[in-house]
């Protein structure tokens, strides 16, 4: 309840700023883009539809890595917010749980960036119903052929991406640090997969444990043929599964002190939230 | 009511910012006069449960803050020195955001709760508007408001006029008066008027330590007939200050007005009615000697 309050009101804040437009507008023209040019396509061969299952797939798992950039700024700023601001002594003076506040926090956070993950979807739909589209290269699509894709790998990794954030934050106290981080965190995950993904001995550690379930959706659709990528749903089993299970269990573990239900978000963040109050009161000056 | 025994804060740089502070503080509404420095913040902030101490002990009625400090934070209300608040947010959902995180959970009585502060506080009419684009005098009105939510009983405001004008002043003073009798509000300032036109108690902080402490119009009786008054050119004031026990000094149409304390009534000086401010700045002025003689 308290959470859910909590969790409102970031909502509604981050509805109000204008990064969360932005971020939707460039996502949406992302989707768009692919959708509605021939001469733009991610990861899928000419003969498959601009809104195959397989190509929103594709594209909702590839752009979830661009989109961390964004979900650090909801997550980070959640969490750096009171000290940057300035209204952090009024909050920590209220009798507010820290568990619940962060749960809270962390909650419309996800929600917020789920949300904006929307766009992609949304601007495949409305790029491939423009009349200029050639309609040889538009499937029929339909509400299931987006919403499947984005419930097994879009959400899934959102979770993951906006856990992994908040910690971050809540690390380094500092949007700067948490941006560094991220860009660290897409080179190294660019690096590892470049390189490991070109030997087919990883390919079904790749598959299993790579976190964008890139590699899962490379290993299920690699003898799939342009008639099967532009009918069949992405089968939600295999090492699919078992690396969406693992995504949702592989997180940082702790003990939230009490023990808010968080869906799966990393419960050593609260953790890392108190000792980083603790830390305040050393560098607290005289005033 | 609030009790307070050898309180005293080192920060990790060695600066002792309270030193062995006693003080036992009633109901209604108590005065902590200080110069900038003096450790007001820290007192402020360590009553608050927002930083430990390194030594001492505080009682509030029957809850020891320092074991039990969520039990404090649900019959506080505190208002810090320079305080931001969040870009695009209106006072209304701020002010039900705080009474959320005050733990009033049911919609309909947080409704009430904050109807009545956005009024009492004048707010009701900018309810709707960004708290960041507020006045001083309206974002100080906010910060009272937000920390009257949930009816605590021990209030402390820190600062809270510091950079307001006279009218918006005379009207934070105003709405710190209504507060009530019932609870103890501990406000924390600079400005002697504050105190004296608010405050039945008050203590003077400097450097750390309690200098003074009792209700003003009995420290004001404790000067009284030894307060002197000359105006001088402002040439003169480095021997006045060399022959007199000079407690402050202002400038009055380009000449020095100055205020000396002494038992018998000096050479070219008149009698004058001291106030608060002559105590105060007496109590300081005793404070800084041993130390400059200690420089010198």
């Amino acid at each position: 309840m308290l959470t859910a309050s909590i969790a409102t009101f970031e909502i509604r804040y981050q509805l109000k700023n204008p990064v969360f437009w932005v971020a939707v507008a460039i996502f949406f023209l992302i989707g768009f883009g692919v959708a509605a040019s021939n001469n733009v396509s991610i990861g899928t061969p000419g003969s498959v539809h601009e809104n195959s299952p397989f190509a929103i797939t594709i594209a909702l798992a590839l752009l979830g890595l661009f989109y961390l950039f964004v979900i650090t700024s909801f997550v980070a700023n959640a969490v750096v917010r009171d000290d940057v601001t300035g209204f952090g002594p009024m909050i920590r003076a209220t009798p507010v749980g820290r568990s619940q506040f962060l749960a809270g926090r962390f909650l419309g956070g996800l929600v917020i960036a789920i949300l904006g993950y929307m766009a992609v979807p949304l601007g495949i739909a409305l790029g491939s119903a423009m009349p200029w589209v050639d309609p040889e290269t538009v499937g029929p699509g339909g509400f299931a052929t987006y919403a499947w894709p984005f419930l097994v790998i879009a959400i899934p990794n959102l979770i993951l991406s906006s856990a992994l954030l908040f910690s971050l934050a809540t690390i380094t106290r500092s949007m700067l640090a948490s941006y560094i981080g991220v860009l660290i965190l897409v080179m190294g995950y660019l690096t590892v997969s470049a390189v490991l993904g070109n030997e087919p001995a990883y390919q079904d550690a790749l598959a299993r444990f790579e976190p964008m379930a890139l590699g899962a959706i490379g290993e299920i659709s690699r003898y799939w043929t342009a008639a099967e990528m532009n009918t069949r749903a992405i089968p939600f089993e295999g090492n699919l599964l078992i690396n969406r299970l693992l995504v949702q269990a592989g997180k940082p573990r702790g003990q939230g002190r009490g023990g808010a239900a968080t869906g799966s978000d990393s419960a050593c963040a609260p953790q890392l939230w108190h000792r980083s109050f603790a830390g305040e009161f050393l560098d607290a000056v005289e005033d | 009511m609030l009790e307070l025994s050898g309180v005293s804060h080192v920060y990790p740089n060695g600066t002792r910012a309270l030193d062995d502070v006693t003080l036992s503080i009633p109901k209604g509404m108590f005065g902590l006069l200080g110069p900038n420095g003096a450790g007001k913040s820290t007192l402020m902030r360590t009553i608050a449960c927002l930083q430990a101490p390194t030594a001492g002990a505080i009682r509030f009625g029957e809850i020891d803050v320092l074991a039990q400090p969520d039990a404090l934070r649900r019959t506080l209300g505190y208002l810090p020195q320079d305080f931001g608040v969040y870009p695009r947010v209106s006072a209304y959902q701020m002010l039900d955001h705080m009474a959320v995180l005050k733990g009033i959970h049911d919609a309909r009585d947080r409704r009430g709760v904050v109807e009545n502060l956005l009024n009492q506080t004048n707010l009701w009419a900018v309810r709707g508007k960004a708290i960041a684009g507020f006045s001083g005098g309206m974002r100080q009105r906010f910060g009272i408001a937000q920390a009257l939510i949930g009816d605590p009983e021990l209030i402390i405001v820190d600062e809270p006029t510091a950079g307001l004008d006279p009218e918006e002043r005379n009207r934070f003073l105003n709405l710190l008066a209504g507060i009530g009798e019932n609870v103890v509000v501990i406000l924390s300032t600079h400005i002697v008027d504050d105190v004296a036109d608010l405050c039945p108690r008050m203590a003077v902080l400097a450097e750390g330590r309690v200098q003074l402490e009792g209700p003003p119009r009995d420290l004001i009786g404790s000067i009284a007939g030894r307060v002197w008054q000359r105006t001088i050119a402002h040439q003169q004031l480095p021997d006045m200050q060399a022959a007199h026990e000079v407690i402050s000094h202002r400038f009055f149409a380009g000449d020095i007005v100055v205020h000396v304390l002494s038992d018998s009534q000096p050479e070219g000086f008149a009698p004058v009615t001291g106030g608060l401010e002559d105590v105060y700045f007496a109590t300081l002025a005793q404070t800084r000697r041993p130390a400059a003689a200690a420089a010198a």
